[in-house]
């Protein structure tokens, strides 16, 4: 009796633990595959978005980033550049330069009679600078250019001249256009008489 | 078996079961837990670049603000070079109008970013010239500092410093402070005098000291020529040379109206005076009365106490405490020693013989000096340090008869018959005189008597009878003022600040001056050399000088330009506002030149002085700065 029932005991238990899992397998495979497949895809979807925007502003940043170093390295050779030869200028050549204008033109009388008329001036967006009779050389890099360039004159009975210079530094690739990034240029120099 | 395959079978398809269902639940969480990991990850990226953006950033804001400090500093030394006196200490902001910079208030704002501060320090230097702390303030060096301050983010501040040292090395100066450049100009009431600041040669311009008397002048009429004076308490008692009243007392307690109160017989003309107390002692010209004891202890009512005899005239009595030394016109033994411990009685206690006539006597301490005839030897040194006992200690020759000596401190002044002059003997040693300078004077000196800084000296010369001396330097005098007393002067005293000298002047043998009182005018004007800049280019920068300022007194300049040095002289004198109503006080200002001036390639100045008459401010130099 007791083998019995323990018999038809495991008799039961086999016979509904059979088919229902066998009743519980069916219906929820069916189903399940075709939401996750969905549920997968959208995941998958908004996450290769994100990817892909993180990359572009990774890459945006680091351009931004290279074209502000590249405009900044610009910007303190050419502010040398300037400020050297002001120091080393003997006098302002009034005729020789343009004054108060974004295309301004900054001659200077120099102390080497050889580099005299040393000159800066702007041409389609890059500073040249010529020594004498020398070949004029662009003194910014080809990645950047320079949308104005302004000199002022102060000028004083009996006082060493000033020049105050103004320019705006900008990238010149269109891949860096789009970040609208550009730089200030303002300094002042003496001559040292 | 059935059991078993049953159980095997249905185990068997619980753990497919099992397995399928947990592998697609799997996967969803390694999705997510992959997308976190990749999400820190893309994070850890961006964070990354977003600083490295931030850094060159920062670095293009920190270029940017070096730039602005960089042309803070040039402003200011554009400021400086245009006019150096801008340069004040404090703390300013830059405005840059007008093609013009220029000092606002502090901080000033770049760009709604930065703000920029400028600080102008005074500078000090120490003995050797090295910038320090502490020290001299120099003037011509100031200490500049240009601060450019942002806050990064909106909150971490950032500074970007500069600082120079500023020297006004740009402009020339016309400095006038020796001697010999002062004296190119043209003193009015005013005269340079060397200051013992370096360089060698260095001069203040000042008012003109003068050591001349006021006018006052009063006189009494004795009757007879005044011969010597001796005064005190109110009255003045004379020697004069009237033979039946050679004495007289004049109340002199208003010296503007001196009344001759009496006048007595002392048998004879009398010669030399000195009172003390209640007795005054005459030498007379009398071989059988030379010295006569008058009581004056009524001055109204004198009367002749005693009568001495020496066969001989009485000179110069003086008296040192309780003993009268007398010199007589003999040649024997003509050097006498009374005592007058009893004044109405003086008993002679010794007598010297120098073979020679005594004039005068002087008593300093334990000597006495003696002024006689003797030819070679003319003045002795007595000891007297036991008065009973006088012995001959020394003897020097002075070059002629002595008439006259007065001791001021170390220096014996011995005025000579037959030359116009006054020896300087140094008595520092009194056992060894020796002549240490020779003054000569307007004419021979006959009395001498010393008051504050002065020797007034009595001369036998009708239209100079007194000279009065400076010996502020005892060994080195000079004579200050020579004055005309409408007679030879024969005697003289000081009392109560005024100058009692006797003439040979019947009607007024007494004469009355104030005691010199040194001083200065109340104002006087210098007048400079002119300068040629060398250009009509000029610009002018400052005057400035360095001056002794007095209580009393005032310093002010004046400038003045032209084209040419011939219109120097007619252009006006203006000051610090080109006017003529404005004068430069204050050192260091700012030159403004007249708008009316022919030009401004000349440039002289005027230093205009005031004083109280007893102090002179002094102007130890002039610097007109200026760029060529």
């Amino acid at each position: 009796m007791r083998n019995l029932l323990k018999k038809k005991g495991v008799l039961l238990t086999q016979n509904s633990s059979y088919y229902g899992a066998r009743n519980a397998l069916r219906p929820s495979a069916k189903g399940s595959t075709l939401i996750e497949i969905l549920i997968y895809f959208i995941i998958l979807a908004i996450f290769l978005l994100a990817a892909t925007t993180f990359a572009i502003q990774i890459m945006d940043v680091n351009d931004t980033s290279q074209s502000l170093g590249e405009m900044e390295a610009n910007r303190e050779f050419i502010s040398e550049k300037i400020t050297d030869a002001i120091y080393a200028a003997d006098s302002i050549s009034s005729t020789g330069s343009t004054f108060d204008n974004d295309n301004g033109i900054l001659a200077l009388h120099m102390t080497q009679g050889a580099d005299s008329p040393t000159k800066f001036y702007l041409s389609e967006g890059n500073i040249y600078m010529q020594e004498g009779t020398g070949t004029a050389v662009q003194i910014n890099t080809n990645d950047v250019k320079l949308d104005y360039l302004r000199f002022n004159q102060v000028s004083y009975s009996k006082t060493p001249d000033q020049i105050i210079i103004d320019a705006q530094i900008s990238p010149i690739s269109t891949e860096m256009a789009h970040l609208q990034n550009t730089i200030l240029m303002h300094l002042t120099a003496s001559l040292r008489q | 078996m059935d059991s078993l395959h049953t159980n095997s079978a249905e185990s068997r398809t619980a753990g497919r079961s099992t397995l399928l269902s947990s592998k697609k639940a799997f996967s969803l969480v390694e999705i997510l837990i992959a997308m976190v990991v990749f999400s820190i990850f893309t994070t850890g990226i961006v964070y990354l670049s977003i600083s490295t953006l931030e850094r060159d950033d920062k670095a293009v804001v920190k270029n940017e603000s070096l730039l602005y400090t960089q042309e803070c500093l040039e402003a200011v030394r554009n400021i400086k070079d245009r006019d150096y006196l801008d340069l004040v200490s404090g703390q300013y902001g830059l405005s840059f109008t007008s093609d013009t910079w220029s000092f606002i208030a502090a901080p000033e704002l770049i760009d709604d970013f930065y703000s920029r501060t400028v600080t102008i320090e005074d500078v000090y230097r120490d003995v050797d010239g090295n910038i320090a702390d502490t020290g001299t303030l120099d003037p011509e060096t100031k200490y500049v500092t240009c601060d450019v301050t942002w806050d990064w983010k909106g909150v971490f501040p950032q500074t970007e410093t500069l600082s120079a040292y500023m020297t006004n090395w740009r402009g020339y100066n016309w400095e006038q402070t020796l001697c010999s450049e002062f004296t190119g100009g043209s003193f009015s009431s005013t005269e340079t005098v060397e200051t013992p600041i370096p360089p060698e040669d260095n001069c203040a311009v000042a008012l003109e000291f003068t050591e001349s008397m006021s006018e006052f002048f009063s006189s009494a009429d004795t009757g007879e020529h005044g011969v010597d004076v001796s005064a005190e308490n109110g009255y003045a008692y004379l020697a004069t040379s009237k033979t039946n009243q050679g004495f007289a007392v004049v109340d002199i307690a208003i010296p503007a109206s001196p009344v001759v109160e009496n006048k007595l017989d002392i048998g004879g003309k009398g010669r030399y005076v000195v009172n003390s107390g209640n007795y005054a002692y005459v030498g007379v010209e009398n071989s059988s009365g030379g010295l006569v004891t008058v009581n004056i202890t009524d001055p109204t009512n004198p009367s002749v106490a005693k009568t001495t005899n020496f066969s001989a005239m009485g000179n110069q009595p003086f008296l040192a405490g309780s003993y009268l030394y007398m010199g007589l016109e003999v040649t024997t033994n003509s050097f006498r020693v009374f005592s007058i411990s009893t004044p109405s009685n003086p008993t002679q206690v010794a007598y010297l013989n120098f073979d020679a006539n005594t004039n005068v006597v002087h008593v300093d301490g334990n000597y006495a000096y003696v002024g006689t005839d003797k030819s070679g030897g003319q003045l002795k040194v007595v000891d007297i340090t036991t008065p009973a006992s006088p012995s001959l200690v020394a003897s020097l020759d002075v070059g002629g008869e002595i008439n006259a000596i007065e001791i001021y401190g170390t220096v014996a002044y011995v005025g000579v018959s037959g030359s116009s002059a006054i020896q300087v003997v140094n008595i520092s040693n009194p056992l060894s005189p020796s002549i240490a300078y020779t003054l000569t004077t307007s004419g021979k000196v006959q009395d001498m008597v010393y008051n504050e800084d002065y020797l007034y000296a009595a001369i036998d010369e009708t239209s100079s009878g007194l000279n009065i001396i400076n010996i502020s330097n005892p060994f080195v005098p000079y004579l200050a003022s020579v004055n005309d007393i409408t007679g030879k002067g024969t005697g003289a005293c000081v009392n109560e600040g005024y100058v009692f000298i006797t003439i040979d002047i019947n009607n007024s043998g007494l004469v009355v001056k104030e005691a010199l009182v040194p001083g200065y005018p109340t104002s006087g004007t210098y007048i400079s050399d002119a300068f040629d800049t060398g250009s009509e280019q000029i610009r002018y920068n400052f005057i400035d000088w360095d001056y002794t300022d007095t209580v009393g007194g005032t310093i002010k300049l004046q400038i003045r330009t032209a084209d040419t040095e011939a219109h120097l002289s007619s252009a006006t004198w203006v000051g610090s506002d080109g006017t003529a109503s404005t004068y430069y006080e204050n050192p260091r200002t700012t030159i403004v030149t007249s708008p009316s001036a022919t030009g401004k390639r000349f440039i002289q100045f005027q230093i205009i002085m005031t004083s109280d008459t007893f102090e002179t401010p002094l102007v130890d130099s002039v610097n007109i700065n200026y760029n060529p």
